[in-house]
């Protein structure tokens, strides 16, 4: 692996550092990027028991625990694109395997900004659930209790419990649109049903559990022995991102979940791997029990509600007057634990949100910094075509060169290969292939400097032209300076010749 | 309504209407129904909410009237909800009956615009306006919508006998600390309306990766839709939402009330809508992107301000900062994608030459590109504040690029100079692929025709010429003036070097030793030299009439005196057979057939034999 060249590179101020990086720092560099994520990640993982600070350790799958994750998702990110992007010559990602690598990673995170919408509007339904709560807690601390107060809470919970339950489900949500008027319960489902279609932030199609699936697919462990060092920090970052996605997606809200994997493919051979790995099981273990009952989601918060408001719900139902001491003690900490829920989640979903939103920005900055330095490298790329006559050719050409960036077409019909050279993304270049036929990207590959060199050759040539030009120019003044004496038209010539440049607003096009 | 003093029939009233209590009530809905009932119900809650603040009561007294008060207020809820639902009509089939909206709108006028720019918003309404207005508007509602969409137009969603019914239930809601729910109810119900809105504006729900998928083409039509459902929802859906929460909620209850039924509603729309602007923002730059992402940037731009009004309140502040995000964003894309063309003007790698020299089609394009340019100057003048990065980004090592004094253009914009760099780099490239003709009279002709035509496409825009300045324009002149000298030079050498004295005349006397061999070939190359420029270059073009004529007289200003003169002084030496072409048969060779791309006619060949 070359060391960095950055030279002309426009993020030069960016990382002055690396200007003198030799290949040891590199190393160095790359290295102490995964141990920094490992430590990160462990530390999630395993919370440091003996800190004398005042708070607890989260706990898993808490609002603060997603805080502190998102937190250490925004310091690999920065320190990926410090170590890993910034400051590069994009030759460094035209190599196999890294040519593949990027153009996956970045269409990772694509589909990580959508999955950061639709948990932005996860968070939103949370939002309504926690008001839901609060009018719950706040009727039942009432002193003294009424019945209506208790009705006020049952009615509210019943509400809370059957959007909690009834979100991801396919009920029919239109039957109730319609019959509205059928008393309260089914106003109650109204209003839910309503809810739950606006939950949907995408097309009815767009589902964040294939997304995840669609992420963490093609997301395949370095075998080793690679020819650069980025392949594993790419990896490393892959990794991270589909984590933390899989873990939004299964904990919070989110527009279509079913069929979530409860396991991802992680590597374990890496030191930060191991971490992530024990986080993803306990949290896959969950999800697994989980799915067969209702789909809240695994957030601790929610789960917690959803316990508490079916406690509180059978206590409201079996509710007369006068409640027993035990009962009341048992209830208003109930009612104590709910309060409690709600502040939190009041402190902590905006701040999420804000988080969420956070990540979505830097996501879309890397993302643009990463193209800005792929897009200026010429490849040469071949697909593997399935064509058998001139016709399906031309459709092939044509879809091709729909493509932008492209320089330069060749199709080979005796081993199906087409060569496509330019500056452009080779993936979107198969997307526009496989609506002709099946193709299959064979070869990536930077244009050597045979290009520049070829533009050099003109050059080479220009300066004996120049000399040429001169010769012309010297043989044209012999020419024009012999004009014998008595050739009266010959001089205007010259003056044509030399008044070109003296008279430029002269309304002649020429002169 | 004389009711009576004592709250033994509010509460039965209240009981009355118990929707867990009998089937009748739970049909039934009292806002449906006659107004006294209406009346006499609201009443019976205002009873029972005073009889709370009343100390005197017992334990069980309380606990009764508490009581009452959640049945009456979940019967007031359910109201609430029956009355917003039937008012539900999303915003373009909701009809305005005539005894409401007594003062519907608040016209505004917008004092922003230019004139030009309104004109084009003005088209863009109009058809806007066609989508929306369907046939159930009445008259004065479709005339007030074709009015400008330039600036906040409320309108009434819900018909003011209803806005009132709201108000009084919300009011006893919030008195009764039932707050929470009523904004649920609200929110929930508005919500689904605006989505109906949505629906009909064609405001889809994309994901960025389906935008990232999606062709340009019909991307570029959603842009253009996405500009005018934008413009109605901010300014017509809304401002109405929020005039609707102001007039139902407006100082009830302590804390805004208003604001937070109105974000309750528009929160998760107006994510929805500006998620497909900021997909666009971050979607791959291409040069050709450019002029559909200014006009999204131009017109969030001008909403702008109506954003700011619409989300003012504390809760709505991330929508406010989303916008200006994308905003950003947009104008990040835009420069970039500037650059990017500057790019792929300098590296526009074809070789193969455009036959007869005339304009490429690099040309063309990148001149009208820049003519639009020009007429976005407005909006790119604000986006571009820094010069053009001259250097090569990636390889040093070669210089790739043409050199330019910026010195010289100090008093102009960076925009200008980023018009000016992109010219210079269109003519390096076009000097580049002049290299690819064989003959090098026809490169020259080559460049001429191109910088011609630059310098032809700058005069003939006001926007271009002053943003250019005469000073380039001038340096561009002079480019293409020296194509057409070399062009000439290189051309005519020849055949003039055929007229010369030098070399006829046999040493010694002047008059008398005229070598008759020497004149006889020069002659016989001067046919040869001259019919093959004249069979050659009446393939080559020059698309521009006005220059082509100047060339061709240019051409014969240098040609016919010397071949006149030449004959003058030798005729009388040779024999007429080796003079093929009259002075006439040269001027009509040139002034016919030259530089107009065809091959030229057995006519022609005829006549001038």
């Amino acid at each position: 692996m070359p060391p960095t060249d950055n030279q002309g590179s426009f993020l030069n101020r960016i990382s002055i550092r690396r200007n003198q990086v030799v290949y040891e720092q590199e190393v160095e560099d790359l290295e102490q990027f995964q141990k920094h994520v490992a430590d990160r990640l462990s530390e999630l993982f395993h919370p440091p028991e003996d800190s004398n600070s005042s708070d607890p350790p989260e706990t898993l799958l808490s609002i603060a625990w997603f805080r502190k994750l998102l937190d250490v998702f925004l310091c690999c990110e920065a320190e990926f694109k410090a170590v890993v992007i910034m400051g590069r010559d994009a030759n460094n990602f035209v190599k196999s395997p890294l040519d593949r690598l990027i153009p996956e990673h970045l269409d990772r995170t694509v589909k990580a900004l959508d999955i950061c919408t639709a948990v932005t509007h996860g968070i939103d339904l949370l939002l309504h659930w926690k008001k839901l709560a609060q009018i719950a807690v706040d009727s039942l601390q009432k002193k003294p209790i009424g019945e209506g107060d208790v009705k006020r809470a049952k009615k509210a919970l019943n509400t809370l419990l059957s959007s909690i339950t009834i979100d991801d489900k396919e009920k029919s949500a239109e039957n109730h649109h319609h019959s509205t008027k059928s008393g309260a319960s089914s106003k109650d489902h109204t209003t839910i049903g309503n809810l739950r279609s606006l939950s949907y932030s995408f097309a009815r199609s767009w589902s964040a559990s294939k997304q995840i699936q669609a992420m963490s697919s093609n997301l395949t462990t370095p075998r080793g022995g690679e020819p650069t060092g980025l392949v594993v920090p790419v990896y490393l970052m892959s990794s991270v991102l589909v984590f933390v996605m899989w873990a939004m997606v299964s904990a919070i809200p989110c527009q279509e979940r079913t069929g979530l994997g409860a396991h991802l493919q992680l590597s374990k051979q890496f030191t930060w791997a191991q971490p992530m790995i024990g986080l993803q099981e306990k949290i896959g273990e969950d999800w697994k029990k989980k799915e067969k009952k209702g789909k809240s989601g695994l957030l601790d918060e929610t789960q917690r509600l959803e316990n508490l408001g079916l406690s509180l719900v059978e206590f409201a139902d079996g509710f007369s007057f006068p409640v027993e001491a035990e009962k009341a003690e048992e209830v208003a900490a109930m009612v104590a634990e709910m309060a409690e829920i709600c502040g939190r989640m009041d402190e902590g979903l905006g701040a999420l949100q804000m988080q969420v939103r956070e990540l979505f920005n830097r996501i879309v900055r890397s993302r643009a910094e990463t193209l800005d330095v792929l897009d200026h490298v010429n490849k040469i790329v071949v697909f593997g075509v399935s064509i058998h006559d001139n016709k399906e050719k031309r459709k092939l050409l044509k879809a091709i060169a729909s493509v932008k960036g492209i320089n330069s077409i060749d199709m080979n019909m005796n081993d199906k290969k087409l060569t496509v050279i330019g500056f452009f993304d080779p993936i979107r270049g198969v997307r526009r292939l496989k609506k002709v036929c099946e193709t299959k990207l064979l070869v990536v590959e930077e244009v050597k400097k045979e290009e520049p060199k070829k533009e050099e050759e003109p050059k080479k040539e220009e300066e004996p032209k120049k000399e040429e030009e001169k010769k012309d120019e010297n043989d044209i003044i012999k020419i024009w300076t012999y004009e014998p004496p008595y050739h009266p038209y010959m001089t205007p010539q010259r003056f044509i010749v030399t008044t070109m440049d003296e008279y430029p607003t002269c309304n002649c096009v020429i002169c | 309504m004389g009711s009576p003093a004592n709250d033994v029939p509010a509460e039965q009233i209240i009981l009355r209407w118990d929707s867990t209590a009998s089937e009748d009530a739970r049909v039934r809905m009292i806002f449906e129904g006659d107004r006294d009932e209406i009346d006499r119900y609201l009443h019976a809650v205002d009873q029972i909410q005073r009889s709370m603040d009343n100390t005197t009561l017992s334990e069980d007294e309380s606990k009764k009237v508490n009581n009452t008060i959640q049945i009456a207020m979940a019967r007031l809820e359910d109201e609430f909800r029956n009355i917003l639902i039937t008012n539900s009509t999303p915003i373009e089939t909701e009809s305005l009956t005539d005894s409401i909206s007594s003062n519907p709108l608040t016209p505004r006028t917008s004092s922003c615009h230019s004139p030009d720019n309104n004109e084009r918003n003005n088209k863009r309404d109009i058809e806007a306006v066609a989508r929306i207005s369907s046939a159930s508007f009445t008259e004065r509602k479709t005339y007030v919508s074709c009015r400008s969409m330039n600036s906040i137009r409320e309108q009434d969603l819900i018909p003011q006998e209803s806005v009132s019914d709201l108000r009084c239930i919300a009011k006893r809601m919030i008195t009764a600390g039932y707050f929470r729910e009523c904004v649920q109810v609200y929110g929930s119900v508005r919500k689904s309306v605006v989505d109906g809105s949505f629906k009909k504006l064609g405001v889809e729900k994309l994901s960025i990766g389906d935008i990232q998928r999606l062709e340009w083409d019909s991307l570029n039509a959603k842009i253009g839709r996405w500009i005018r459902a934008a413009k109605v929802c901010i300014r017509v859906l809304f401002a109405s939402e929020k005039k609707l929460c102001k007039q139902i909620f407006k100082d009830l209850g302590s804390a805004a009330a208003d604001d937070a039924c109105f974000m309750e509603t528009v929160k998760g729309p107006a994510t929805q809508l500006f998620n497909f602007a900021e997909a666009i923002s971050i979607s791959r730059r291409s040069p050709e992107k450019l002029f559909k992402i200014l006009d999204l940037h131009d017109s969030l731009l001008d909403l702008l301000s109506d954003i700011d009004n619409v989300f003012d309140s504390k809760p709505a502040e991330s929508i406010r900062v989303q916008s200006t995000e994308i905003l950003s964003r947009l104008a990040e894309a835009a420069r970039g994608m500037l650059s990017e063309f500057e790019n792929a003007v300098l590296r526009e790698p074809s070789r193969v030459p455009v036959p007869g020299g005339t304009i490429h089609p690099l040309t063309r394009y990148v001149m009208n590109y820049i003519s639009l340019i020009s007429d976005y100057k407005i909006t790119l003048g604000g986006l571009i504040v820094s010069n053009p990065s001259t250097g090569s980004r990636n390889s040093g090592d070669s210089p790739t690029g043409p050199e330019i004094d910026f010195s010289e253009h100090e008093e102009q914009s960076p925009l200008a100079l980023h018009l000016i760099w992109i010219i210079a780099i269109l003519q390096f490239n076009l000097e580049g692929k002049s290299k690819h003709y064989k003959d090098n009279s026809l490169a020259y002709l080559f460049i001429m025709n191109n910088v011609h035509y630059i310098v032809q496409k700058i005069k003939g825009s006001q926007e271009l010429r002053e943003m250019i300045g005469d000073h380039y324009l001038r340096t561009l002149t002079r480019i293409f003036r020296q194509a057409a000298t070399n062009h000439q030079r290189a051309t005519w050498i020849g055949v003039l070097h055929c007229l010369r004295d030098q070399g006829l005349h046999s040493t010694g006397s002047f008059s008398s030793g005229v070598s008759k061999s020497a004149l006889r070939e020069r002659f016989k190359s001067f046919n040869a030299i001259f019919d093959e420029v004249h069979r050659t270059q009446a393939l080559w073009l020059v698309p521009d009439e006005q220059l082509r004529e100047e060339l061709r007289i240019s051409i014969l200003e240098k040609l016919i005196p010397a071949y006149r003169s030449f004959l003058g002084r030798f005729r009388n030496h040779i024999s007429d057979n080796y003079i093929k072409y009259t002075v006439e048969d040269l001027e009509n060779a040139v002034l016919q057939d030259l530089f107009e791309g065809y091959a030229v006619s057995q006519h022609s060949r005829r006549r001038s034999q």
